[in-house]
């Protein structure tokens, strides 16, 4: 709402700076307020990004369940670099997998 | 020219070859979920089960770490023997696959792999794959031919994407038809980002997979795909795979936004089941005070709050400006659940006459039909069981007999007709309890002034589903009528849609539980500082003063919360219980319907507003926002048709679908058959079905 109500502004503002002769020092300022709305809308996406992340969390430790669920999937992971290897291929990522969700398991279960 | 001829002729020779005339070439509408565990070890498994579950969709699991896959289990004769899509009478067993995990590994075999490749070619049927290394893997012996190929090459890996829709235009009617594809979506669980290899490497069967990326990374990246395994003799792929590398589970967001799609995408949009989405928003106490929280004590202080009629009238404007502002919210009505005591001239003399000089009770009166009404008892008592002994001390009055509770649901239904508020029959089978009570056992402890020594006055509560229930309750309920009972989901064994079998209650039928979500919206605040000092105080105050880490306690805040971003995290909470398709109701108090600045603001409306804006960024779909007594009756159909054995064929070349159920299922919600309602650009049919079959045309919808 109030993310829509800037950029209307914003907007407002070009518009009227736009007319006459001054085009060059519109356009300047148009890039300019291009780039600030931008910036705002990249904090708003990271709050709401931040958010969402909080109640991610807030979720997973209801979940009684997550721990042992993120154990077996470090095994899956684990298993498949193995598989990844006797393909002759590189199982870096999955290797790392595998231990982001060990420590995600065993955070859960404190 | 010519060579379009050409591949139109080699098609259809392909089609005469493979599809003999007599051949049914059939399959049953239910899922094959294969899972690398139980619920307790497949974070996949435990993710996509309740997404079928709410939306009724028949589906068998198999768990890949202790089953073999087999023919027979793909698809039968009637003599019980695996056989082919061409072979008359075969039927295959699923008309979708979902996949837990992308490589299965260590559970499935290559000849596993060949065999269910090998089913979802000849019985046409997609796949859909919820998450996992985007695997390639070639038999180990010679000629090392490819067995297992998404066609995808591994570009980087991280937990913190923000990705774009970029669905090709020959999908966009079919999948994820639902989202708001203007907005990123952001990832905030692993996830392995590739890049689409489209090289000629051909699988053992000859098939080379053409990957088109739905969902890209600001480097260009795939994290969810749509795979074609194409031949070169033909133009229709040999299978098709829809895959995320994203990890997936139920406390994710962006899970919760691509969770339809799977099923959707695998079932090819004809599946027994549907969703919708839902948002009701109660708001309780109507007629009454609420005690109002004071920020300088950090309780309440015995301030009181009631809404006038002025109140009411900016509330009939706010919910106009509310529908005005979000094209998903139709034509959404706050429900007031009201209790008629504080609406009458005297709540002891009877005849009870209305009290229209008060201008709260003309204010609804003169505007009830932009609102909806419910039960929630004359007086707001309190419900719960009876001390033992009688006497014992106890925070709250009870009753001792089911006639006395009775009177109090059957005059707030005089108190309904005296003010002539609308939709009274339909209603009087619901009802909400002063707090949910009677649901479950207090135990006498309710206000926390008189129990300075407890932390928590609910430790000792006899939850709903350890007979802490009081049956007086549950016999007033049904000699009064009442179908329908409000819970809270934050209660223990409340936060589930199901019958009250367990108490007797001295009728032939059983009254069903119909939860209720809270929010931190609480019922004695009327504005943000209030609000916000409230929150602060019980998720992050209350813990320090008792010497306590807020951090580490679980759902509590680390530091205190400004109300903008309590609304934040409140509207993502909502949301996500939307996108969870069932159609719960979120309860409100009258206090948060008083205006707290000049523009005529209230917490209500913020919660309203930013639960849709949010909403809305994600989703396209409208918004069902149903009458109490409606989502009590979807709720029966649902768990009746849940409780069938449904089965569903469909041939695929009269292209229809035969319906048989065990038992008579007047209400069968199935999407993708003609009739019905158009919801998300595709068809949503509620449909008769008992044990004599029925048939049905397709209906995918894809040009709508
Ligand atoms: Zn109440």
């Amino acid at each position: 709402m109030r993310l829509n109500g800037i950029l209307l502004s914003l907007l407002l503002v070009f518009s009227f700076s736009g007319t006459g002769g001054a085009a060059d020092l519109a356009k300047a300022a148009a890039e300019k307020t291009d780039e600030t709305a931008r910036t705002i809308e990249q904090a708003e996406d990271e709050n709401r990004k931040k958010t969402q992340q909080v109640n991610d969390l807030k979720l997973r430790e209801h979940e009684s369940l997550f721990p042992e669920q993120a154990k077996s999937l470090a095994k899956g992971y684990r298993e498949t670099a193995k598989m990844i290897m006797e393909q002759g291929d590189d199982p870096k990522p999955v290797l790392d997998a595998a231990a982001y969700f060990e420590k995600q398991s065993r955070r859960s279960e404190r | 020219m010519k060579r379009k001829l050409l591949a139109a002729i080699a098609m259809l020779f392909t089609i005469i070859t493979v599809a003999p005339a007599h051949a049914d070439n059939a399959v049953k509408l239910r899922i094959l979920v294969v899972a690398t565990g139980e619920v307790a070890e497949d974070l996949g498994l435990a993710y996509i089960k309740p997404v079928l579950d709410e939306m009724g969709v028949p589906y068998v699991v198999l768990n890949a770490g202790t089953q073999d896959l087999t023919p027979a289990f793909l698809a039968a004769s009637s003599q019980g023997t695996a056989c082919k899509a061409e072979e008359a009478g075969c039927v295959g067993n699923y008309n979708g696959v979902i996949l837990t995990d992308a490589d299965l590994v260590p559970g499935f075999t290559p000849a596993e792999w060949d065999l269910l490749h090998n089913y979802e070619k000849n019985f046409r049927v997609r796949e859909a794959v919820l998450s996992g290394w985007p695997a390639t893997y070639a038999d180990l012996e010679p000629p090392h031919d490819i067995y297992l190929d998404y066609g995808l090459a591994y570009s980087s890996s991280g937990h913190n994407y923000d990705v774009r829709w970029t669905i090709p235009g020959r999908y966009s009617k079919e999948a994820f038809e639902y989202v708001n594809r203007n907005n990123p979506l952001p990832i905030t669980s692993l996830a392995f980002a590739t890049h689409p290899r489209n090289d000629m490497n051909r699988l053992k069967d000859g098939s080379i997979p053409y990957v088109e990326p739905l969902l890209r990374t600001g480097q260009d990246e795939a994290l969810l795909s749509i795979v074609r395994y194409m031949k070169p003799d033909q133009s229709a792929p040999a299978r098709e795979v829809l895959i995320s590398t994203i990890t997936n589970a139920s406390f994710l967001m962006h899970s919760k936004v691509l969770a339809y799609e799977f099923v959707n995408w695998a079932t090819q949009g004809v599946f027994i089941g549907a969703r919708f989405i839902h948002l009701a928003a109660h708001v309780d106490d109507l007629f009454r005070t609420n005690n109002q929280w004071n920020p300088a004590l950090d309780k309440e202080n015995g301030d009181t709050y009631r809404l006038t009629g002025a109140d009411i009238t900016n509330v009939v404007s706010k919910q106009a400006a509310l529908r005005a502002a979000h094209p998903t919210a139709g034509n959404f009505k706050l429900d007031f659940a009201f209790n008629g005591a504080g609406a009458v001239v005297n709540p002891q003399t009877m005849p009870l006459a209305a009290n229209w000089k008060d201008n709260l009770v003309a204010a609804i009166a003169a505007n009830k039909t932009h609102f909806r009404f419910i039960n929630h008892t004359f007086t707001h008592a309190d419900m719960d069981k009876s001390p033992v002994p009688a006497d014992a001390p106890c925070d709250y009055h009870t009753f001792t007999s089911a006639e006395a509770i009775r009177a109090e649901i059957t005059a707030n239904q005089n108190v309904w007709a005296l003010l002539d508020l609308p939709e009274r029959n339909e209603n009087n089978r619901v009802l909400i309890t002063g707090a949910h009570s009677g649901l479950k056992d207090q135990k006498c402890t309710d206000d926390p002034a008189l129990h300075p020594g407890m932390f928590n006055l609910q430790a000792d509560d006899i939850a709903f589903d350890a007979g802490g229930a009081n049956p007086l309750l549950l016999q007033a309920a049904a000699t009064a009528g009442v179908e329908y009972l409000a819970a809270d989901t934050s209660q223990k064994a409340q936060n589930v849609e199901q019958y009250i079998t367990q108490y007797e209650d001295g009728s032939q039928t059983d009254r069903l539980m119909l939860p209720r979500w809270p929010t931190n919206i609480f019922y004695n605040v009327t504005n943000p500082s209030q609000l916000e000092d409230e929150y602060n105080y019980l998720y992050y105050q209350k813990f320090i003063n008792a010497g306590k880490n807020p951090c580490e306690a679980p759902a509590m805040a680390c530091s205190p919360r400004s109300y903008r971003e309590i609304l934040g995290i409140e509207a993502d909470i909502a949301v996500r219980h939307m996108l969870s398709f069932n159609r719960w109701p979120h309860f409100f108090h009258q206090s948060n319907l008083a205006q707290y600045d000049k523009n005529g603001s209230t917490l209500q409306f913020d919660w309203l507003d930013a639960v849709f804006t949010e909403y809305e960024r994600l989703f396209s779909l409208p918004v069902k926002n149903l009458p109490y007594y409606e989502i009590g009756d979807h709720t029966a159909e649902s768990l009746n048709a849940r409780s069938a054995k449904i089965d569903a064929i469909w041939n695929r070349t009269t292209n229809r679908v035969t319906l048989l159920a065990n038992k008579a299922v007047p209400y069968l919600r199935v999407t993708g058959l003609s009739g019905g309602e158009i919801y998300g650009g595709q068809l949503i049919g509620n449909i008769n079905v008992d044990t004599k079959a029925t048939t049905y045309e397709v209906d995918r919808g894809l040009t709508r």
